[in-house]
């Protein structure tokens, strides 16, 4: 099977009732005759349903879905149906995110989140945790088509997957210009982003001075990078420039203006949260009116993200990785996972906030659609090619590169080294490198807090040290990288 | 008196008294900001947010660093929305 949709009905007709569960049903059977049409085979699986599960050995998920119930039917459907591509239908009100416990949590020490909702643990082979380092080696390709929260109609599931239907891909050349929008203080990374993806930066708009309000023009390119603030709950994103947190996006002015088949990267804190319109005066979430209005994919945060100001890290990396498979051609779950792979594989150890980062991004979208077209090899035209490939059509090829990412994950998943928090002092070598840092910044060994963490899996003994305290008013952090006693690696975080 | 909790639970209506006081939060993190919090009675700290405000830079809020005010809203996951406040000035919260 190409690709399972994974959909609980109890939960759609308690939210929408019976008669709306029979329309949902009705778009999901022309879902699948499109795919079908694009030579990708789809199965609906009613997760809630004894009878849809018996035959994969799963209990079904209770009428009241949890999301460790939804995890271990999906590692049962994965295990034995090994799908291209799993589609959670609805969003987390009807099939939940796994609440992963948040690495850079800290209280005064680390960020707000205690936990980071996430769809990472559903692409893992892992079972069932809340520990984020069991999840460090994603092998399938997953996406969300979601629908809105605390909605009592389901007009925009509906629309989504008509849309997903309809949905035809496009030449690469369409996808090279983009909306690119970024915080005036964040715009060194933005730019350096932008660069990597599409060669250049040209066109980058800066809040402050620019938005809220877009007009059609400025939205028209299909490709949309956004590194502005987002707060929780919250219709909108923010610019910066020193204290001044200008609006430069509102969900509401977007409507009618977004060209169908956009793809959208944004960086923001919060900037993918789906939360019922209740809470912001009515006003969608920034994904949720995207998609709404003609965009096909849109990955972003569950939570706070993070990256520098000048340079590129986490939220910058997952995000380019994303698009640049998206222009390379490949299909919206294949990009995601390969934009995780990437971003876990190319790092020693993942740190507290990029752990975070890698589960707090996920996809909203059909995980099969291909933005970009493939453009076919001259022996693929002949009428030898097609007649001896009639009946597996891209399956093949398809099932070829899900080998090969499955193996890059599991490889990542056996040999990516684990953070754990302990109460074990620095090394005193380390202790004497870096109290001379400390009181350079302001900082007192003694006194400045600290948490520890040990790298399980590195090579011999390695601890990561993270020391923060307030000088004149600001925290300052120091990160300590011991290997064997002996300081191998230290930055130090502003607060800008 | 410590915070007058009318409702524990997420979401609901709940008054708060405490005094106001702005703290860098989220440190390294794309939300980073000059944070309002109300330092309540027993300690906790409690990130505000004012209804239809900024929530990274709220002036009206900021102008009160320091005074003592009772807030009415809801608790939500990582803040206290603001529907309404009241100004005691900057008496100690205990002798309310």
């Amino acid at each position: 099977m190409d690709k399972l949709v994974i959909v609980h009905r109890g939960a759609l007709r308690a939210k929408y009732g019976a008669t709306a569960l029979a329309k949902v049903d009705a778009a999901l059977k022309a879902l699948a005759t499109a795919d079908k049409r694009r030579g990708v085979d789809t199965l609906v699986v009613a997760v809630d349903l004894a009878s849809a599960m018996k035959p994969y050995g799963a209990a079904p998920v209770p009428a009241r879905p949890d999301a460790k119930a939804l995890k271990t039917a999906i590692d049962a459907l994965a295990r034995a149906r090994q799908p291209h591509y799993l589609m959670l239908l609805g969003g987390p009100d009807l099939l939940p995110m796994v609440p992963l416990k948040n690495p850079a949590h800290g209280g005064e020490l680390g960020d707000e989140d205690r936990i980071v909702p996430s769809d990472l643990p559903y692409a893992c082979e892992a079972a069932y945790s809340t520990d984020p380092n069991r999840f460090l080696g994603p092998t399938r390709v997953v996406g969300r088509l979601p629908d809105l929260p605390g909605a009592t109609r389901p007009d925009l599931l509906l629309q989504l997957i008509r849309a997903a239907s309809r949905h035809k891909g496009l030449p690469r050349a369409s996808f090279m210009d983009s909306f690119a929008l970024s915080a005036e203080v964040w715009q060194g990374s933005t730019r350096l982003s932008l660069t990597n993806t599409f060669g250049h930066a040209d066109g980058l708009r800066l809040s402050p001075p620019d938005g809220p309000k877009w007009n059609k023009a400025d939205l028209a390119p299909r490709m949309h990078f956004i590194n502005c603030h987002g707060a929780a709950d919250m219709p909108e994103y923010y610019g910066q420039r020193g204290e001044d947190f200008p609006v430069s996006m509102r969900s509401a002015l977007l409507r009618d203006r977004v060209t169908a088949g956009t793809v959208v990267a944004a960086e923001c804190c919060y900037g993918a949260q789906l939360f019922d319109p209740a809470l912001a005066d009515g006003d969608w979430p920034m994904a949720l009116r995207y998609l709404t209005d003609g965009a096909c994919a849109f990955l972003g945060s569950t939570t706070i993200a993070y990256g520098p100001s000048d340079g590129n890290g986490s939220a910058d990396l997952l995000c380019q990785y994303f698009l640049q498979r998206v222009l390379a051609g490949a299909s919206l779950g294949r990009a995601l996972l390969e934009a995780r792979q990437k971003f876990a594989g190319e790092r020693t150890h993942l740190d507290p906030m990029d752990l975070k980062t890698l589960g707090q991004f996920y996809l909203l979208g059909d995980p099969s659609l291909q933005p970009v077209a493939g453009v076919s090899h001259a022996l693929a035209r002949t009428k030898a090619f097609r007649k001896a490939f009639a009946t597996v059509e891209d399956r093949g090829v398809r099932g070829l590169r899900r080998e090969r990412l499955e193996r890059e994950g599991r490889n990542l998943a056996r040999s990516l080294p684990r953070l754990l928090p302990t109460e074990a002092a620095p090394a005193p070598a380390v202790l004497e490198a870096v109290r001379p840092m400390l009181k350079e910044s302001g900082l007192d060994a003694e006194h400045c807090a600290r948490v520890s963490y040990r790298i399980s899996g590195a090579p011999g003994h390695r601890a990561i040290h993270v020391y923060k305290g307030w000088v004149e008013r600001r925290l300052l952090a120091l990160i300590a990288t011991e290997q064997d006693g002996r300081l191998l690696h230290v930055r130090r975080m502003h607060a800008r | 008196m410590p915070a007058d909790r009318d409702a524990a639970q997420d979401g609901t209506a709940e008054c708060l008294r405490g005094r106001l006081c702005r703290e860098r939060l989220d440190l390294g993190s794309k939300s980073e900001r000059l944070a309002v919090l109300l330092v309540v009675d027993d300690g906790d700290r409690v990130v505000l947010r004012r209804a239809g405000a900024n929530p990274f830079r709220d002036p009206e809020l900021e102008a009160l660093e320091g005074q003592v005010l009772i807030v009415e809203g809801e608790r939500r996951s990582s803040y206290f929305l603001v529907r309404r406040y009241t100004v005691c000035g900057d008496e100690p919260p205990s002798a309310g």
